[in-house]
Parts: C-alpha cells; sequence; structure tokens
C-alpha cells in the first residue's frame, strides 16, 4: 500500500475525485464504485468515506444522474406540512431517508387535486428515486399514469385504489366505532359527530365508524359534516347547528372527525359556554401534543404517525431493491388515549387495552398477483 | 436499477417525423416554426410524457431550480410554519425544496450543507444551529446564495432575516413586572442557540434594570422531557419559588404547564407565565396562554424572496431585515384574573401589544 501522499488543498480549489483517489492511492475508479455502490471490501469503502469527508469532495449529483445512476432524492407529497399528523410525518420521512443517504424533496397540495397534479410534474423533472404521497384523493388517473411508467409510489395515510402502489394506512373505521363505543358506555345517547370532507378516504371511513357504531346500539344519527372542505368561520356555523334545536335535542357528546375540526369544535363550545364533560362530552380523532394541556385534557384517537412516515419508507426501498414484490397494504394500530374529556376521571385515565397489532396484508385480490416479472 | 426509461428528444422527433433539431428548438422556444409544427411537437411532448432533464440543463450551466432548507426541525410549532411559507414561496416560482433537519446539532447541520451541495441546490436557506462551517465558503466559491433565518450563519457574510428576540422577550418581562412580580424565573433549553441567547440576554438585562436578581434554570444544549421535568421541578419547588415564569419556547411552556398541575400550583394565582412562542391552541388552556407570538411565515416568505431576488441577480451587498413580534396577552399573565375579579362575567378578548 502506497504511502497516502499529503493534502494539498489550494484555496478555491474544488475537491475531484482524483485528489480523494490521489490521497488514498487507489484508482479513480474504486473512488468511483464506493460512491455509486458498486461493489467494494467493507474496508475500502470506510476509507474512501472517511477521505471524501476530509477533504470535502462532493459528487456532483448532476452527473451522475446523467449516468443513469439512481438518484438520492425521495419526493414527499403531503397536504399541509403545519398539521401536527403530516408534519410529524413529514420529520419521520426526512429522518428515515436521510439514514438511507436520501434527503427529501418536499411540497404540499394543500388538499387540492389540481395543485397536486401540478406538484406532482415538478417532483418528476427532478429525477426522485421514489415518492411518497398522502394523496389529495379523486382522480388518480395522474398516478396511474407516472406509476405505469416505473416510478416507484408508496402511499401514505389513504389508498391510490386499483393501483400498483404500496400504502401506510390505519384502520380509521375501526378506531372511530371503539371511540364512538366509548361515549356510549358513558350513557350519551345524543352524540353529533362533527367533520368536513366526508368525499375523503379517511373522513369517510370515521364517519362510517359513527355510524356503525350509533346504529348498532340502535342510537339516533346526528351528523354535522359537510362533503366539501370549508373555511374555518364557515366549518363553526356547521358545528354550531348542532346546538341549534330544542335543549332537549340538543348533542350531550360530541366526537370530531380530525385535528382541525377539533380546533373549531372547542371554538364554538367555548363561545357556547358549554363545559365539557359536564354540558357536552367530547372524545376526538387525532391525538396531539396538547390534547393534555387543553382543560380537560381530550381523550383521542392516537395514529402512529412517525411510524407512518418510517414504514413508507421502509416500503419505498424495499420496492426498490425487488420491483417484482406483491403490492402490500400494511395497516398500523391505533390507541384510544383516554383523558377527561370523554367523563372518565383523572384515577382511570389510561391507554385503551384495544390496540390492534400492525398487520401487513398483501392485496391478493387486486391482481397484482400476476405480475411477478 | 436505473429508474424508467426517460422519453428523449429523439422519440418525440420520430414520433412526428421531424428533425431532432427542430424538436429542440421548438420545446425551447428558439428558431420560428409554423403554429400547426409546433402544435403537433408540444401535443406530441405531452402525450409522451417527455420532461425536460434538468439534471442535463444544470451541466450545460443553467442553475437548478431546486432550493435547500435547513432547519433544525420539521414538526417543531414554529419551523413548521416557516417550512410551509417556504415551500408555499417556492413553489410558485416553479422551486421545488429539499428539506433536511440537523436536530440543532453541529455534525448534523455541516452534514446537511454538505449533502445541499452535492445535490447541486440553486441556493441555500438556513436556519443555523450556530456553527461554522468550510461548506458555507464552498457555497460562496460555487456562486450558490445563502439566506439565513432565525439565527445568523456565524463568520459569513450573508442575508439574514431575523426576529426580534431581544425587543419582545423585554416586552414580555416587563408585563410580568408591571403584574407586580419581583421573582421572575427563565426556563428553557438549548441556551447554546442564537435565538434562547438573545432572549435569556434580554430577559438578564431587563431584571437587572428593573433591580431585581434574575432566576435561570437553564441548558446550553436540548434535553428529553424528563430531564426537562427534573431541571424545571428544581426551580418551581424551591423555598424561593418564583411568583411568574417566562419560558424561552413552546417545548418549555408545555413541560412546565404540565408540572405546575402535576404540582397543584395555580396559574396565575400561584405562579403567573408567560411563554416565548404561541401556537393555535393557546386560547384553549385554562387559563388561556399569553405568548410571545413570532411572525412565523412571514419570516418563511421573506428569506425564500430573499433567495429568489438573489438568483435573479441582485448582487447588493447582504444585509439583515428583522421582524417585529408581538405579545398576545391573554389570562396565564394574570390579566384574566385581574378582569374577572374587577368585572366578573365581562370576558376579555385577546389583546395585542406589538413589541417595540
Amino acid at each position: 500500500m502506497p504511502k497516502p501522499k499529503k493534502r494539498r488543498k489550494q484555496k478555491g480549489h474544488i475537491t475531484t475525485l482524483t485528489d480523494v483517489a490521489r490521497e488514498l492511492g487507489v484508482s479513480a475508479m474504486t473512488v468511483s464504485r464506493v460512491i455509486n455502490d458498486g461493489p467494494a471490501s467493507p474496508e475500502v469503502k470506510r476509507r474512501v468515506r472517511a477521505a471524501i469527508n476530509r477533504l470535502d469532495y462532493q459528487p456532483n449529483e448532476a452527473a451522475r444522474l446523467l449516468k443513469g445512476t439512481r438518484s438520492r432524492t425521495l419526493g414527499l407529497i403531503v397536504p399541509d406540512v403545519r398539521d401536527y399528523f403530516f408534519g410529524t410525518i413529514f420529520q419521520s420521512v426526512q429522518a428515515a431517508a436521510r439514514a438511507h443517504d436520501l434527503t427529501t424533496l418536499f411540497l404540499t397540495h394543500d388538499h387540492d387535486l389540481n395543485r397536486e397534479r401540478q406538484v406532482l410534474e415538478l417532483m418528476l423533472e427532478r429525477s426522485v428515486a421514489g415518492l411518497l404521497v398522502v394523496p389529495a384523493g379523486g382522480d388518480t388517473s395522474h398516478w396511474k399514469r407516472v406509476i405505469d411508467s416505473g416510478v416507484i409510489v408508496v402511499s401514505l395515510d389513504r389508498p391510490l385504489p386499483g393501483l400498483k402502489a404500496d400504502s401506510v394506512q390505519v384502520d380509521n373505521q375501526a378506531a372511530s366505532y371503539e371511540a364512538v363505543l366509548h361515549l356510549v358506555d358513558h350513557g350519551h345517547r345524543r352524540i353529533a359527530c362533527l367533520g368536513t370532507e366526508s368525499e375523503l378516504f379517511t373522513m369517510g371511513a370515521r364517519l362510517a365508524g359513527y355510524v356503525a357504531a350509533m346504529q348498532a346500539r340502535g342510537l339516533p344519527l346526528l351528523p354535522y359534516v359537510s362533503r366539501e372542505a370549508l373555511p374555518a368561520a364557515k366549518i363553526r356555523e356547521l358545528f354550531a347547528q348542532a346546538w341549534k334545536v330544542k335543549p332537549s335535542e340538543s348533542p350531550t357528546a360530541v366526537f370530531s372527525l380530525n385535528n382541525a375540526c377539533t380546533l373549531q369544535a372547542l371554538a364554538v363550545i367555548q363561545q357556547l359556554d358549554l363545559r365539557i364533560p359536564s354540558d357536552v362530552a367530547y372524545v376526538g380523532f387525532d391525538d396531539f401534543q396538547f390534547a393534555s394541556l387543553v382543560w380537560p385534557h381530550l381523550t383521542a384517537v392516537r395514529q402512529p404517525a412517525e411510524e407512518i412516515g418510517r414504514r413508507g419508507v421502509e416500503l419505498l426501498m424495499g420496492r426498490i431493491e425487488d420491483a417484482s414484490r406483491l403490492t402490500a397494504t400494511t395497516i398500523l394500530p391505533t390507541s384510544l388515549i383516554i383523558r377527561n374529556s370523554c367523563g372518565c376521571s383523572s384515577a382511570e385515565t389510561q391507554s385503551s387495552g384495544a390496540a390492534k397489532f400492525a398487520e401487513t396484508r398483501p392485496m391478493a385480490s387486486s391482481g397484482f398477483a400476476a405480475e411477478t416479472t | 436499477m436505473t429508474g424508467p426509461k426517460p422519453i428523449r428528444l429523439a422519440d418525440i422527433a420520430s414520433d412526428v417525423g421531424v428533425s431532432l433539431m427542430t424538436v429542440s428548438r421548438i420545446l425551447n422556444n428558439r428558431g420560428q416554426y409554423s403554429a400547426e409544427m409546433t402544435r403537433k411537437v408540444q401535443e406530441a411532448a405531452q402525450r409522451l410524457g417527455y420532461r425536460p432533464n434538468l439534471a442535463a440543463r444544470q451541466l450545460t450551466g443553467r442553475r437548478s431550480s431546486t432550493i435547500g432548507l435547513v432547519v433544525p426541525y420539521l414538526s417543531d410549532l414554529f419551523f413548521k410554519h416557516c417550512v410551509y411559507a417556504i415551500q408555499e414561496t417556492a413553489r410558485e416560482k416553479g422551486f421545488g425544496v429539499l428539506a433536511l433537519a440537523h436536530n440543532r446539532d453541529l455534525k448534523e447541520e455541516r452534514e446537511a450543507v454538505s449533502l445541499m451541495l452535492q445535490r447541486q441546490v440553486a441556493g441555500l436557506l438556513v436556519a443555523s444551529a450556530g456553527g461554522h462551517h468550510p461548506h458555507f465558503d464552498e457555497l460562496r466559491r460555487r456562486n450558490v446564495p445563502l439566506v439565513a433565518f432565525d439565527v445568523p450563519v456565524e463568520n459569513t457574510k450573508s442575508d439574514a432575516v431575523l426576529v426580534d428576540n431581544a425587543e419582545s422577550t423585554a416586552s414580555a418581562i416587563l408585563h410580568l413586572l408591571a403584574h407586580g412580580h419581583r421573582h421572575i424565573a427563565f426556563l428553557g433549553t438549548e441556551m447554546a442557540t442564537y435565538t434562547m441567547r438573545i432572549r435569556r440576554e434580554s430577559y438578564t438585562k431587563t431584571m437587572r434594570e428593573a433591580g431585581f436578581a434574575p432566576m435561570l434554570a437553564v441548558s446550553e444544549g436540548p434535553l428529553s422531557g424528563e430531564e426537562m421535568d427534573t431541571l424545571f421541578r428544581k426551580a418551581l419547588s424551591g423555598t424561593k419559588r418564583p411568583t411568574a415564569v417566562f419560558t424561552v419556547n413552546s417545548h418549555a411552556t408545555v413541560r412546565v404547564l404540565l408540572l405546575l398541575e402535576k404540582l397543584s400550583l395555580s396559574v396565575p394565582r400561584d405562579v403567573a407565565i408567560i411563554g416565548f412562542d404561541d401556537f393555535e391552541f393557546a386560547a384553549f388552556l385554562k387559563p388561556q396562554l399569553t405568548a410571545v407570538r413570532q411572525p412565523a411565515e412571514e419570516l418563511g416568505s421573506r428569506a425564500m424572496q430573499r433567495l429568489i431576488d438573489r438568483l435573479n441577480g441582485d448582487v447588493s451587498a447582504p444585509f439583515t431585515e428583522v421582524l417585529k413580534a408581538e405579545l398576545i396577552v391573554r389570562e396565564s399573565c394574570g390579566c384574566g384574573a385581574i378582569s374577572e375579579a374587577l368585572a366578573s362575567n365581562h370576558s376579555r378578548p385577546a389583546r395585542r401589544i406589538a413589541s417595540r
């Protein structure tokens, strides 16, 4: 092994691959193989990476892409990074991707299908290794085109029905069913469901869980749920309708379909000067960091947002390794975090034991089973 | 694994039955062609799913249209609003945003900036962990503009968009002093960070000028939730217990509020509190939280706009822009309690005091 040459770095000189090779006394080809994940012994890999760091060598990504090497960028499309649930997914995807030496390019569609199509184009122009997406819902023809052309897509939170895309979700309907029954078990009969965007996959499933639970116990349905997205003031107007009835008919408990609805529902309850849980008991979908600070502490369905992001990256990496694998939908467990707003006292505060175990279901019926080329 | 086979100009050329040069010229808006020919080529490009190869464009010396963003945390209550506004502003101008979090770790920050250089970003937005890295010099050598936001980049001349941490902290402390508090504690973590340091200095200065001794319960680096509890519990349960506290960010505010409940201390009667960083649920806490609200989205969009100006050839000297924060007065500082005592049943809307 020749002695490493002394490092010479002049001001303004940009380190090249040859510099790294010279420093280590190996061929430029060896350095190139390590950079591009080619065959090399672990010891050589370690030494080359150390030298790259020491010399601040920056491989030229653009040149690598032209040579057909896989992109080191992962694309993520979510509705809105300000939301606690999607923001947590974003942070977790970024961290998991980085562990695979991938950087995350992110864009948001703000629940708008046209915006989703637009940001998808922006993503594809930048040669991503794969895409993670929380779809806006509705038409999926643009996703079909992209997936058919060979781009790896994993959907999070919501499915891309009928398309060859792995997916990570929770069982929204079962989680809602359990949450509503908890209110029923507290003796409530008039339970209102407050929500928006029933057209969305997740919201539709949560609403269905509410309906199923109420019908199972023979209770009246009190849904205050819009089909479309609404501005905050309109949401409050809609929710306030629940109390614009005879006092004997107003709800004694409410179930809200997501975080954003919880925020507006709390504003309405505050405005009507109602007390939780004595005037109205409360359970919401989506736990968040302030649920235990709001008084009384909010009982909420907790989704494993961090794990949804991490599993999504794992599925994407797996698909890059083996594109022929069966398409799989991973269903992660939720838990009902019982605090005080439902009417339980502090002493009873606990997480429900009904947490379901994660299960990975191959979608054998979806017609992709034959695609094992 | 090389991914899907991209559509090339040659594919469009053979589809339409024209020369490669014709396709190239039409798609790059060069040369004169009939409307009919232009339409045919564009239609074929769209039908076949042609996308200009940005990697190739970069090699020919044209700028990449991807921006690098390096922040402490992505899901943090404050930074998520900055990140949102940055992305919105970027998308409007056709830029994509690559994001990395450094978790307030100098080594992670160094790696993140290095990765951004490798990815050939057109420009970089950084909310620094506080370190100076040779990569920042490398950015300048390569003519890649850098805009710092929230925290200036150490030893580097660059544009910066900041929040007036000193003034807003002082206005919060003065508000507590005006309520008659003398023992006001300052609770927080990550004091090594620029913004936290400024808040601490402003607190100490304001207390000294009022003639009272500062009471600090702080750590230099980040702490886990349990470690924060231990640190703050000590400050809140001694014989010289403060009658008011100022929390340095929303993480600290959340921990302190939970802790006060556990210690059966009532807010604001036993301990008044003002937090740095407002958040959407602050009005639903009991009592409602008085907090310093930073213009997070304005900070993000201003920083991104500055970067776009630089990319568009603005070569004026680097300058620092400082945005105002405001004190949102609700109840936890003692204001609600006073209004209840003096005028029962009179609910008072939140007041806003812009810090000077």
